[in-house]
């Protein structure tokens, strides 16, 4: 059996193994884009910040490959695929016959369409080249923009401030993570950002990005400009879906899959950041792992495992700030109970139901009772009532 | 028992609580994990965690 997968992240390194572990004897193929070895992505802020060398974030080398026998082909791009001759053809013309085939793609940034946006200077983040890249600029360089205040763009400001002066940090809704904090929570958050060195603006777009040779500055929505010597999008990303697309495999947002992680084409299923499940795009690497391991059973065996979907694990750090979000953090309707403790850099909510079960939670500044909520969330147990009172 | 922190992205191994999501039980040390458990966060291969 000869099996084929195009992408070595996440997702197409666990199914490598997987493969490997299940059938001994078939021929596994990875076909990676990018020219260095597989890297663990959450590890790239820290190389952004220069505390860690790519090396460190790097689990294995190519000799761990060639002893598990997989052709590891680093630099190999698939550039189109033909699933009725059940081949895939690389950007130098060649040929690579598959039995079964997996599209474990990834996504990539998203680059808003405003004037400026490909001028020196501006950069996305997703890869080990785009973090050498900000890097190698980023020397000398003053004042950086981030657009986008989620999870990247807040870890990677925070990256950010250790090369740069000033650091600014704008997004669309009214503070920072707005889907995963309340109002309070997001001012607690903007104000310990700004002891760190970031700058949070919020309700704010940018309209254009400014410069002749490089960016100079970006104009706000608004008409207010912010000088930037260093741009970073961090607006989201969108799953690589156009090999598939031009094969003429079903797609919507992302490479749609059943939940044996097949596509509409015989033979080849999809896994990670470039598939949708039940309308699901999870982007995160516990689900691209899941996924990876179950297509590569499906692969083996046709079938044999199904995908019910991933929980997601909960961060419990952002930009070096303690904090989790659990459940219903800003609920609407419904006679639920809000207990609040506020004080200089902590901010602590609990959402309660009538039987005073923790329904939801934001815990900033609070390292010590993360478990303990975790716990009371997951169990249902009530939460006594003098709980903020013994804080 | 020891708990163990992987060194690229932060997450916690505590043997008491295990790691359902790859099919271990709580209780189970560290050092008893299978070699192809992987941190469930990032990636991370055992050899890339150090004791806490």
């Amino acid at each position: 059996m000869r099996f084929v997968i195009v992408g070595g992240g996440a997702a197409g390194i666990a199914a490598a193994q997987k493969l490997r572990s299940l059938a001994p004897a078939s021929s596994i193929t990875l076909l990676e884009a990018e020219t260095v070895p597989h890297y663990l992505r959450p590890g790239l802020i820290e190389v952004l910040a220069g505390k860690k060398e790519l090396l460190g974030i790097t689990p294995y080398s190519r000799d761990w490959f060639e002893k598990r026998g997989i052709d590891y082909r680093l630099g190999e791009a698939a550039v189109s695929l033909d699933p009725a001759r059940r081949e895939v053809f690389l950007s130098s013309g060649k040929a690579i016959p598959y039995d079964r085939l997996l599209l474990a793609l990834g996504a990539e940034p998203i680059r808003p369409g405003i004037p400026g946006v490909d001028l020196p200077g501006v950069f996305t983040l997703r890869t080990a080249a785009d973090v050498e890249r900000i890097r190698t600029w980023a020397v000398g360089r003053e004042r950086g923009v981030v657009l986008g205040g989620g999870w990247l763009g807040l870890e990677a400001a925070y990256a950010l401030r250790n090369m740069l002066e000033e650091v600014f940090v704008l997004d669309r809704g009214p503070w920072p993570l707005p889907r995963q904090l309340d109002r309070e929570g997001g001012q607690v958050l903007t104000s310990l950002l700004r002891d760190k060195g970031l700058e949070i603006v919020g309700e704010t777009e940018a309209s254009e990005i400014q410069g002749e040779s490089e960016v100079r500055e970006v104009v706000l929505s608004s008409g207010k400009r912010i000088p930037a010597d260093l741009v970073l999008i961090a607006i989201g990303v969108r799953p690589r879906i156009g090999l598939a697309q031009d094969a003429g495999i079903a797609t919507n947002r992302g490479i749609v899959v059943n939940d044996f992680l097949e596509t509409s084409a015989p033979d080849i299923y999809a896994a990670g950041d470039v598939a949708e499940w039940q309308g699901r795009l999870y982007g995160i690497i516990p689900a691209a792992r899941e996924q990876g391991l179950i297509a590569a059973q499906n692969m083996v065996e046709p079938k044999s495992a199904r995908y019910a979907g991933t929980n997601p694990i909960q961060r419990l750090k952002v930009a070096g700030v303690d904090l989790l979000c659990l459940g219903e953090t800003q609920p609407t309707g419904g006679s639920f109970l809000e207990e609040k403790f506020r004080e200089e850099g902590r901010y602590l909510k609990l959402v309660l139901d009538g039987e005073r079960r923790l329904r939801g939670a934001v815990a900033i500044g609070f390292p010590e009772l993360m478990e303990k909520l975790e716990l009371l969330f997951h169990e249902g147990t009530p939460v006594p009532k003098d709980f903020l009172g013994r804080l | 028992m020891q708990k163990w922190e992987c060194t690229v992205c932060g997450w916690v191994y505590d043997p008491a609580k295990g790691d359902p999501s790859q099919g271990i039980k709580p209780g189970t040390p560290f050092e008893d994990l299978p070699e192809d458990w992987v941190c469930p966060e990032c990636g991370a291969p055992k050899d890339m965690f150090q004791p806490l």
